[in-house]
């Protein structure tokens, strides 16, 4: 167990590669005070089955995100899926009333197939550890949706082993929070193992969104496609870090990274960090990024039709929202985004 | 009979002849005060530059080696000598530069270019010129191209104490404070209000001593209104301990002045080149980076511009060619610091026999920097699987009112060119050497015609035998 001060900055979201410190991109840095996260009490389907090792130990470069559970007395959470069977769970992680930290376990046996539906509400912070296997031929969905209020914080670190022929699909929603740190670390061991991406994202006021992704290719032919897409106004912040891994024999693999941010301020700060790290040669390995303003040619087809900078700058932030609702397919979350990001009235 | 071995090594032929080390004088090796001060008084610095210098080792003695980058513990600076002086002191005629020296030189080709196609040449020899010239139709425009030391002394010496290592300050990082410490030798061009060059300068950067290190500072000021194309080569014959390169280059470009910087780096693959390489450029102005690595063990080389101007704009164009036991850690960094401001990075890299290139870039885009453009390309390729080949571009975006761009591909030749070009009667080797160069066409083309056939020679020379 690691000891620690109250007060501390723990380092966390570090990229497997670094790059020059003056860009302060290498990692995150986070005031944390001890014993900040009581237990969640409502846990679902708690049992013991726990995996803390998936396997993926040794891939990752190690950060102080364990700290918070040494320091607390955090929920255990497990949903498993036996072979060949289908689950569907939803999981809220509320801290209305209060601090929380829990840890999650996904578990999809042989050609099953699990679907997760995380949400995270209230004001408090909130720290949740997921761990996830996905089984040979299996298949994992997490939609991960907040609804924490904007004055809200929130670390989530995920894991993610995929066997053979497995497909792990990972759907974010980020409004905006007082500040979000998200890790999610995929090692695709299994020949043929997928990984699927997406993540929408909308920050104004001060709000800070910090990214890391990391996806390790260790078996033959196996592919992922991670995209985010977001909106930044005012001051908000938003750090994407996002690499891909080829470890040599991941012969035939194909990873595809892309990124859209809109900027709709003067006093935003956007960073980015796409990396590719390559030590196999018959794969084939993209990044694409486009960063800016509404172009000239968006605005001008907007005024064509009667419509304001300032509506175009409002429907397209809606279409980022409406685009993630209509990934997710999924009624219910639907309605909790345009609630969380409209009102209720329009829902 | 078609050849199936590895080829470990290039053909380096021409860079690897070594002279006898017949030097006037070899400091011993180690980086102390004393032997800072005797470097100094070698040089008979100013009275200001032995400070700088004392200054800049402190800071060297404070700061840690990267360890972002690739290794360099193998580096020792207690088994580098920081100065060797040749038998020569600089001249103006090739004929009067000692015969093994001046041999040097001819077998890289270096006077016939300065014959056929520029407007000036400066030779280095180990730490110091051992021959400059400008040809006279270009000195009578007010153009000054001339050894740093002189001008030191002579009537540019002020606005060279106000430029110098201005732009790459001593705590910069520890190579930059190593630099200041031990800098000798390098070139100083200032091109004059209006002045147009249309053909280049060209400085040539030969370490022949074993186990030493070169540290020229290289210091250019083009003023408003003017241009011009400043070429730099280096290479070095092989040994079997560390050399070390860690030069400096500044360059400060006036109002709607354009500079193009051209690099065909070839060190010998026991060389660590630890160069910083900085342009700031004012209101309208330009510059144009075009760098070519090939050499080298060990690289760190990220030619940086600070965009200081109202529309001032800057272009990278990069190939870095890795093979057998190199480790080269290569890119660019910008800065926009001024509104209308415009970058374009394009790079190239090829990975080969267990070769290892990364490529490293940033891109800041600073508050007050509204209706900047970037845009970042780089590409990859992999010969074969047991080498290596990372890209790790960073964007720091502060304001709304700009549009940046970047991709990047990673991948290996295509089956599918290599059979087209094989059904049209190529054979394999030179099919691939074919599709190699057509991909580092980009810096080819931007290349004066006699180094693009250099570069296009070596890229054959790395893929001859690779089958």
């Amino acid at each position: 167990m690691t000891n620690i001060n109250t007060n501390t900055d723990l380092k966390i979201n570090c990229v497997p590669s670094l790059t020059w410190y003056f860009l302060k991109m290498n990692d995150a840095r986070l005031k944390w005070q001890k014993n900040e996260g009581a237990a969640l009490t409502n846990a679902v389907n708690a049992d013991d089955i726990f995996i803390e090792n998936n396997g993926s130990d040794g891939y990752f470069p190690k950060d102080d995100i364990q700290t918070i559970f040494d320091e607390n007395d955090y929920a255990r959470i497990s949903v498993s899926a036996d072979k060949n069977e289908e689950k569907t769970a939803r999981i809220c992680f509320d801290g209305t009333d209060g601090s929380k930290a829990a840890k999650l376990c996904v578990n999809a046996a042989e050609g099953s197939s699990v679907t997760v539906y995380i949400t995270f509400k209230g004001s408090a912070f909130l720290a949740v550890r997921t761990y996830t296997v996905v089984g040979k031929n299996a298949s994992v969905k997490l939609i991960l949706t907040e609804l924490n209020d904007e004055n809200g914080r929130l670390i989530t670190d995920n894991d993610t082993l995929v066997e053979e022929n497995g497909t792990f699909t990972v759907l974010r929603f980020c409004p905006g929070t007082a500040s979000t740190h998200v890790q999610s670390r995929v090692l695709l061991k299994g020949n043929e193992s997928k990984l699927i991406s997406e993540t929408a994202y909308l920050g104004a006021k001060s709000q800070k969104l910090d990214m890391n992704y990391v996806i390790a290719h260790i078996g033959k032919r196996t592919s992922c496609e991670v995209k985010a897409n977001g909106a930044l106004d005012d001051n908000a912040s938003k750090i994407f870090r996002g690499t891909i891994d080829f470890r040599c024999g991941s012969s035939g693999s194909f990873g595809n990274e892309s990124e859209n941010v809109l900027l709709f301020s003067n006093d935003i700060e956007n960073k980015t960090l796409p990396v590719i790290l390559c030590d196999e040669e018959d794969v084939n390995g993209n990044h694409g990024a486009t960063i800016g303003r509404i172009s000239e040619e968006t605005l001008l087809y907007f005024a064509s039709r009667g419509i304001s900078e300032e509506e175009a700058q409002k429907l397209l932030t809606a279409s980022i929202s409406d685009a993630f609702c209509r990934l997710t397919g999924d009624e219910e979350t639907t309605k909790q985004i345009i609630r969380r990001t409209r009102g209720d009235e329009d829902e | 009979m078609a050849e199936t071995t590895k080829v470990t090594d290039i053909d380096r032929s021409i860079y690897d002849i070594r002279n006898a080390e017949d030097n006037d004088y070899r400091m011993r090796s180690g980086l102390t005060p004393e032997i800072v001060e005797k470097l100094s008084a070698e040089k008979n610095d100013p009275e200001w530059m032995l400070e700088f210098r004392l200054k800049s080792l402190e800071v060297y003695n404070k700061l840690d080696i990267p360890d972002w980058g690739p290794p360099i513990d193998e580096l020792d600076m207690d088994n580098i000598s920081t100065y060797v002086r040749p038998k020569s002191d600089m001249k103006a005629s090739w004929e009067d530069v000692p015969e093994d020296i001046k041999d040097t030189f001819e077998r890289l080709g270096i006077p016939q270019a300065e014959r056929k196609s520029l407007a000036g040449v400066g030779a280095q020899y180990d730490s110091e010129l051992v021959y400059h010239n400008v040809r006279d139709e270009v000195s009578k425009q007010g153009v000054v191209y001339t050894d740093l030391e002189s001008a030191l002394r002579g009537p540019f010496a002020e606005l060279i104490r106000k430029k110098f290592m201005h732009l790459v300050p001593p705590n910069d990082h520890k190579f930059a404070a190593l630099h200041g410490a031990v800098w000798s030798g390098g070139s100083f061009v200032y091109v004059p209000e209006g002045v147009h060059l249309d053909i280049p300068l060209q400085s040539y950067f030969r370490l022949n001593a074993k186990g030493a290190g070169q540290f020229e500072h290289t210091l250019i000021i083009v003023e408003d209104n003017a241009y011009l194309h400043f070429i730099e080569g280096c290479s070095a014959p092989k040994y079997n301990v560390a050399n070390l390169h860690a030069g400096c280059v500044e360059l400060y470009v006036g109002k709607n002045s354009t500079l193009r910087y051209s690099t065909i780096e070839n060190w010998s693959k026991n060389m660590y080149n630890l160069n910083t390489k900085r342009a700031v450029v004012e209101e309208g102005g330009r510059v144009e980076w075009v760098s070519g690595s090939f050499g080298s063990h060990t690289s760190y080389l990220y030619p940086m511009t600070i965009l200081k101007g109202k529309g001032s704009s800057m272009e990278f164009t990069g190939i870095t060619f890795a093979g057998n036991g190199q480790d080269l850690d290569t890119g660019a960094k910008v800065v926009h610091n001024a509104p209308d401001t415009s970058s374009v990075i394009n790079t190239r890299s090829i990975s080969k026999d267990g070769g290892i290139s990364t490529y490293r870039s940033s891109v800041v885009i600073n508050p007050q920097a509204k209706g900047a453009k970037a845009s970042v390309s780089c590409e990859s390729l992999m010969l074969d699987s047991i080498s290596r080949s990372d890209t790790i571009p960073a964007m720091d975006i502060r304001t709304g009112e700009c549009d940046v761009g970047h991709e990047a591909r990673i991948g290996r030749i295509s089956d599918d060119q290599v059979f087209y070009l094989m059904s049209r009667g190529m054979s394999e080797e030179d099919a691939r050497a074919t599709i190699v160069s057509g991909f580092a066409e980009n810096v080819s083309k931007e290349l004066p015609l006699e180094y693009a056939v250099e570069m296009n020679n070596l890229i054959r020379l790395e893929m001859h035998g690779s089958m």
